[in-house]
């Protein structure tokens, strides 16, 4: 069953990505919805099936193709993302009775990009983020205040992700972890502690 | 790829009181419009700056700040250090 605050991440999982993955979390928690994201390490499923799951049970799906371009010479491009955005898109054409409430973003590095790789999601809501923090907190931002009401406006989001940022390294190094690896720990624990540290920042706020 | 570690519930509690307290830090934030300052738990910014080195200052001079941490473009930190 589709849970309405639930928003499945479909994006790169690697160091280059990192500096935009928390941002995108940390936007989607902030608005009180809850993030969906495959751990990458879990292979006691087959990986595509848990996305299946995780894609079935969320109202909202971010699929950003930002990477499907080779990062340096040695690297190729990756098609994991276009993939699972194509399942996904599929599970709404094809039953949708079921999914037909089901709403997708499209990030992408550059505006028009898609055009050269995928023209054939044109029409669907398409934002460019340019590799930049700041601007990919504004695209999901923008496009849930379209969706629903009581989304703050994206700068304070951004303000208060860069105070975030400033725990997050404080503590992961407090604890042994590295701060700027992805692999450091797990994207359930990313969630949890930021949701443990946006809820009492709220609070704090609200007092 | 390596091996993510799980973390404890202490770490968890770490988060939640950072989240919480008012540490006296103060943010000199990158942002489109300008160098942005905001004291730890404010919602919105008290000063825009078109410089980086005017933010500094303007963070310097707010009276409660006890430390100044100025972040990068991706939010993470350049410096951390106590108000001059």
């Amino acid at each position: 069953m589709i849970g309405k605050n639930n928003v499945f991440i479909n994006c790169p999982f690697d160091n280059l990505y990192f500096p935009l993955l928390k941002p995108l979390l940390f936007t989607v928690i902030y608005i009180d919805l809850i993030p969906q994201i495959s751990e990458t390490r879990d292979s006691g499923q087959a990986r595509i099936n848990h996305i299946i799951d995780l894609m079935s049970v969320s109202k909202y799906s971010i699929h950003d193709l930002s990477r499907v371009e080779r990062i340096s010479r040695k690297d190729y491009p990756r098609f994991n993302m276009p993939f699972e955005c194509g399942i996904d898109f599929g599970l709404k054409v094809l039953n949708h009775h079921e999914f037909g409430e089901k709403k997708f973003l499209i990030l992408e590095r550059d505006p028009y990009r898609y055009k050269s790789i995928i023209s054939d999601i044109a029409g669907n809501d398409i934002k460019a983020h340019k590799d930049d923090p700041e601007e990919i907190i504004k695209s999901v931002r923008d496009w849930f205040k379209v969706l629903q009401h009581n989304v703050p406006w994206y700068k304070t989001i951004w303000l208060a992700y860069a105070e975030f940022e400033t725990d997050f390294e404080q503590i992961l190094l407090a604890n042994g972890y590295d701060p700027k690896s992805i692999n450091s720990i797990t994207f359930s624990d990313i969630i949890e502690n930021m949701t443990a540290w946006i809820d009492a920042y709220k609070q704090k706020q609200n007092n | 790829m390596a091996k993510a570690k799980p973390t404890s519930g202490k770490m968890t509690d770490s988060f939640r009181q950072a989240g919480s307290t008012n540490s006296g830090r103060v943010h000199v934030v990158p942002s489109k419009d300008g160098w942005a300052v905001k004291k730890e738990g404010a919602v919105r910014a008290s000063v825009v700056s078109q410089t980086k080195a005017g933010a500094v200052k303007a963070a310097n001079n707010i009276k409660s700040a006890a430390r100044i941490v100025v972040h990068k473009k991706d939010g993470t930190i350049q410096s951390n250090s106590k108000k001059k």
